[in-house]
């Protein structure tokens, strides 16, 4: 009996079978035991099957072939191009403000508008946070290694090449040897060529200072006196500590300030420029004696006024002292018939009436005359000193003291008798000198007159002491009043008419005094400079401060318009002096206020010129009886603020 | 007054002037000025140009040259910008005409023909070693410096120069930005994602652990 055939569940698999695996239709057939219908089923099927593969190859062949494969995939490169062009223009240019934020907010530099920001996020977000975290760790790490990193040291200064490069860019050649000094000469020849407003002879010169023969650079400080105590100082205004002048202002004011002291320097140059400090220092190459004004030739070039230019007076100083020939009989007239002479002499130059009292003197066997009158007022003795020989005046001036011992005046005549003998007795000299600062404390010309006699012997460290000493110490005095009135009451006493013996004493004052602070000045500055060239700028600084505050103390408090004048320029050159070596040294710190003080000075100048024009245009506008009575005003106070118009002060301190 | 001997105050250079008041002074014929500001600027204008041209004579030729261009250019200098990223943003151009003059790529390498970098670790390591830190700590940060220098010389040219700008000079986004022509937050922007790329690749090298 043939197996019975599940037709339905045959056909079923057949069909799956033959649509799922074509190759199992031949084996379904051997392994099925299909009745006849089925077996008819099967084989239709399969027919169709073939006839349905047939068709599809007929299709295959009959329609056109498409492959847009490469299609495809080219435009997914260019999708892939554009994305990466995208994020590459992203990466450069965006300025992202979130993530500039969050670097700021990593380096600790955030306004807190935006740190309330990050932090909030911070808050919200573990994955920030984490993300801050490791960032944090890789900038701290940039940082360190940033601060430890090893760079080749620089070693040279550059500063000369690149000077160097400058001067030569402006036409300035430079030697191809040129060296560093020669690099920095050049920069100060510029600096100084800036600042040509000044007349400042030992810096502009170009000259080496030599150093002195005489100098002493080693060895103890010596100090002839007992230090003082201080006290009774007046307050001075310290400039250099004065930190006020704004820095934008400053291109402005330097070319202001230049400007004006061109002006200035101008008239006062004309006015005072035989008060020079800076005349090449002679005697500081020698152990010769410095000098005095009388010795030296600038007087020799200006004439004589007209009206003691007559056959029975004596045409200059160096003439009466060296031509015995001449007539020694004073000029005896009532002051009017001076009055036009006068006034016409004293307005054609200025000068001329300081310069009466130089030429108005006595000679030594005139003084030794009148002192061997009886009834002779102390101060007229004291006049007649002036004029004395040294060793005859120290004799006249031993007695005096002896009475007075404590009269600082005759204590300082005697230091400027002893001082100009041709042997120096340095013990007595010292005994005086302590004696001088006992009586006059505060008064620092004892100590500058000390620090000059032993500049003059190149005792440079003893001087340096006695600087160091003045520079506590606030006060001035040279007595200038008390030498006019003497000189004043020996002319009388020689017989000169009183008025015209008023109109020479108040004509000479200051003259000699200042002529002692040129001295001192000028030793100062020429040691100040050899100082600086040599390179002890420490030393220099000192002397140019010394010389600067010896300045400040004169015309602080000095009554003499001259002494004032001098004085202003004395701290003046001493500021350039200063400005200078700061230059060489390359230190700024205190330019400021030096600027700030020669601001102070240029106006004290102009004050003081003005007071000192508006003295002299008096003789035109009073009558002689008026210009006398000033002239007494003049000659006891020694203050030239009286003449000036009202409210017009000479002291703008 | 300070030293004098020396030339230099306490504060070495360092003196009230500001530099645009110098400069000011300097646009006004005040050489005083000038000579300031070569001594407050030679020494890092000089690690400046080092870090640009690799060889210590270079440098110091352009340093020279970077301040006569200073001068030259003095009255075209606008005294109401910063004096310093004027001064870097010159010695910059300079330095990258150089490189291309002499056809060298700049910031190929921070090796230097003067062996900065052999120098540079060593001296790393030997200021890593007189801290206070643990012998252990010290390693690890030895090899960690060593791993983030190596990081930084991979990275593209630009922002090589804006993390040594920033990180070895020591110079402000602002000055940055300035002296490479950009924007401030774009230089903030570009230094926070090669925070970002640089810890992605010391954590690669197990540098750090999370």
């Amino acid at each position: 009996m043939s197996k019975k055939c599940d037709c339905e569940n045959i056909r079923e698999k057949f069909l799956s079978g033959m649509f799922e695996q074509e190759c199992e239709v031949s084996k379904l057939l051997q392994e099925l035991e299909l009745c006849e219908e089925c077996k008819k089923f099967a084989s239709g099927l399969i027919s169709f099957w073939k006839s349905l593969n047939e068709l599809t190859t007929l299709f295959d062949e009959s329609l056109p072939k498409i492959d847009i494969t490469g299609e495809v995939l080219e435009r997914l490169k260019d999708l892939r191009n554009k994305e990466t062009n995208v994020r590459e223009i992203i990466g450069k240019e965006i300025d992202s403000p979130e993530e500039a934020d969050w670097y700021s907010f990593i380096e600790g530099k955030l306004d807190d508008v935006t740190k309330y920001r990050c932090l909030s996020k911070l808050s919200l977000s573990q994955c920030v946070q984490r993300e801050v975290e490791r960032l944090k760790q890789v900038h701290q790490q940039l940082e360190e290694l940033g601060d430890n990193i090893f760079y080749p040291e620089l070693d040279e200064d550059l500063l000369p090449k690149v000077m160097a490069r400058v001067f030569t860019y402006k036409g300035n050649t430079l030697p191809p040897e040129s060296t560093e000094k020669e690099a920095i000469a050049l920069l100060e020849k510029e600096l100084m060529e800036i600042s040509e407003e000044t007349e400042y002879p030992i810096s502009t010169s170009g000259e080496k200072v030599r150093k002195p023969d005489n100098v002493v650079t080693s060895g103890k400080i010596k100090v002839f006196r007992k230090p003082l105590e201080k006290s009774g100082r007046k307050q001075v205004t310290d400039h250099s500590n004065v930190y006020w002048f704004p820095r934008k202002v400053l291109p402005k004011i330097l070319t202001f300030a230049a400007g004006i002291l061109l002006t200035l320097f101008g008239i006062y140059w004309f006015l005072l420029r035989d008060f020079s400090v800076t005349t090449a220092p002679k005697a500081l190459t020698s152990n010769k004696p410095i000098p005095t004004v009388r010795e030296t030739e600038r007087y020799k070039i200006i004439p004589p006024p007209s009206f003691l230019n007559d056959s029975e007076g004596f045409t200059s100083d160096n003439d009466r002292e060296d031509d015995t020939k001449l007539p020694k009989k004073y000029i005896a007239k009532p002051l009017s018939e001076w009055e036009d002479i006068l006034k016409e002499n004293a307005l054609v130059n200025a000068g001329k009436l300081m310069r009466m009292g130089t030429w108005a003197s006595l000679t030594p066997e005139e003084a030794r005359e009148l002192l061997k009158k009886s009834g002779l007022s102390p101060l007229a003795v004291l006049g007649a000193v002036q004029f004395l020989p040294p060793e005859e005046a120290k004799v006249v001036l031993e007695a005096a003291i002896a009475n007075n011992p404590e009269d600082a005046y005759l204590r300082f005549a005697m230091v400027n008798t002893l001082k100009n003998m041709d042997n120096i007795d340095y013990e007595e000299l010292s005994a005086h000198l302590t004696a001088w600062t006992n009586s006059d404390p505060s008064n620092v010309l004892p100590y500058y007159m000390e620090a000059n006699i032993y500049l003059r012997n190149g005792e440079v460290d003893s001087a340096l002491a006695c600087v160091k000493e003045a520079n506590n110490l606030q006060g001035y005095n040279s007595y200038a009043s008390l030498t006019a009135q003497a000189y004043k009451e020996a002319l009388i006493a020689k017989g000169i008419d009183p008025q015209l013996a008023d109109l020479l004493a108040s004509a000479s004052l200051g003259v000699r005094e200042t002529q002692t602070l040129d001295e001192i000045a000028h030793n100062l500055l020429y040691y100040g400079k050899y100082y600086e060239e040599i390179g002890d700028y420490d030393t220099a600084l000192m002397i140019y401060d010394a010389l600067r505050n010896l300045g400040v103390n004169v015309d602080m408090s000095s009554d003499l318009l001259q002494e004032r004048l001098a004085g202003v320029k004395y701290a003046q050159e001493a500021i350039y002096a200063l400005i200078r070596l700061m230059t060489q040294t390359y230190s700024f710190s205190d330019i400021q206020s030096y600027i700030a003080f020669l601001q102070d000075l240029n106006q004290l100048l102009t004050n003081y010129n003005n007071a000192l024009i508006s003295f002299y245009e008096l003789f035109d506008k009073l009558d002689p009886q008026q210009i006398i009575q000033l002239l007494n005003i003049y000659l006891t106070t020694g203050n030239v603020n009286i003449m000036l118009p009202s409210g017009q002060s000479a002291t703008a301190k | 007054m300070q030293n004098l001997a020396s030339g230099k105050n306490e504060e070495g250079y360092q003196l009230g002037f500001s530099d645009e008041a110098l400069m000011a002074l300097v646009t006004k014929g005040e050489e005083r000025a000038f000579v300031e500001l070569v001594q407050r600027y030679q020494n890092e204008l000089f690690r400046f140009c080092y870090h640009y041209l690799k060889n210590i004579e270079m440098a110091k030729e352009c340093v020279q040259e970077v301040f006569l261009r200073v001068y030259i250019a003095r009255d075209r200098y606008d005294t109401s910008k910063k004096f310093k990223p004027w001064l870097f943003c010159i010695a910059r151009n300079l330095c990258i005409n150089e490189i291309k003059r002499q056809q060298l790529v700049q910031f190929s390498s921070l090796e230097g023909e003067d062996g900065f970098q052999i120098h540079e670790t060593e001296e790393i390591v030997e200021k890593v070693n007189s801290g206070e830190n643990h012998p252990g700590e010290m390693v690890l940060k030895e090899e960690r410096y060593k791993v983030l220098w190596e990081e930084i010389n991979k990275l593209p040219e630009d922002e090589k120069e804006i993390v040594v700008l920033r990180y070895f000079q020591k110079l402000h986004a602002r000055d940055i930005a300035e002296i490479i022509g950009t924007t401030e937050g774009a230089v903030r922007t570009r230094l926070h994602r090669t925070l970002r790329y640089l810890y992605q690749k010391m954590a690669n090298r197990g540098e750090f652990n999370e």
